[in-house]
């Protein structure tokens, strides 16, 4: 019984370890989204990021992020398989799903609300709300999908924050872009330090 | 029972060495043969008839890369990380039982 109770443990302890593998990746990819968007911010002081230069920046992001995000992702789910039944390589369904999500969020975003005059009093505001409600849909989506709203709740603050700051937003005179940028990088960071705390708990437990 | 048969039927797993190996792979995309025969004090000619076997069940792939010098390299693949994940699912859930 000694011997059980021993291996038990050292299975424990290689679950624990396997799981903040797990947590790490999953705060790595929020770290990449949110040093694309400190380095955005960082640009902006010192060239006119609007228009073009926006444009390229975030292609550029976006063309780096989504093949990494994947990786990422892929070494997630592995780790995942290894203590949660029915878990694993989420397949083309599932994929299609998380990325239908993202298009509808930068339609409902990046479209929709910048073109309804009713909202706030001038095009920045439209803007910065459509940024918000785009991270809050897209990320509550991918949350939901992946997860089925059970698990990974370390995703939360990335997508509750920008959602929570939407009626704030929509009433800002000025600003309101810087702000509702910094709302989303604390949202990330938030999510981080959740994730990076879940793998010493993990390791430790 | 059926638990415990279908641990003792993966014969590729039920070895020790060959479950560290694929545990050290798990979390990376690939490890170079040089690391592993260091974590796992293992003997190079040990080392290489291990992931034979794992390479023969589909579970790693053996492959060249330039790094300091040219290098073997072991990547886990789709298989063998799934095949990992059931082995030690099936593991855990019999010792919770006993």
């Amino acid at each position: 019984m000694e011997d059980v109770k021993a291996l038990r443990e050292t299975l424990e302890r290689v679950e624990g370890r396997l799981i903040a593998a797990g947590k790490v990746y999953s705060a790595m990819n929020f770290a990449f989204w949110l040093t694309v968007m400190a380095i955005y911010y960082a640009l902006e002081g010192v060239v006119n990021m609007r228009g073009a230069a926006s444009t390229v920046y975030w292609s550029g992001a976006i063309l780096i992020g989504i093949p990494l995000t994947i990786r990422i992702w892929r070494r997630f789910e592995r780790l995942c398989a290894t203590s949660h039944p029915g878990a694993g390589r989420a397949g083309r369904g599932t994929a299609i799903q998380i990325a239908l999500a993202w298009v509808l969020g930068s339609v409902i975003g990046f479209f929709v609300i910048p073109s309804m005059t009713a909202i706030g009093v001038n095009a920045d505001v439209r803007f910065a709300t459509g940024l918000l409600s785009f991270i809050g849909i897209a990320l509550l989506s991918q949350w939901l999908i992946t997860t089925g709203g059970r698990s990974e709740f370390e995703m939360i603050p990335a997508f509750l924050l920008p959602a929570i700051a939407i009626p704030v937003v929509w009433n800002m005179e000025s600003g309101a872009i810087t702000w509702a940028g910094f709302v989303i990088v604390t949202g990330f960071s938030i999510t981080i330090l959740w994730y990076l705390y879940s793998a010493f708990k993990a390791i430790v437990r | 029972m059926e638990s415990l048969r279908e641990l003792a039927k993966n014969h590729i797993l039920g070895n020790p060495t060959r479950l560290a190996i694929m545990l050290y792979l798990l979390p990376r995309d690939r490890v170079l043969f040089k690391d592993l025969l260091g974590v796992l004090e293992l003997t190079p000619g040990n080392l290489d008839s291990h992931l034979r076997a794992l390479q023969t069940a589909g579970y790693v792939e053996v492959y060249k890369v330039i790094a300091d010098r040219p290098r073997t390299a072991v990547r886990i693949t789709e298989k063998g990380a799934e095949e990992t994940g059931k082995y030690l699912r099936t593991l855990k859930g019999i010792l919770s039982s006993l």
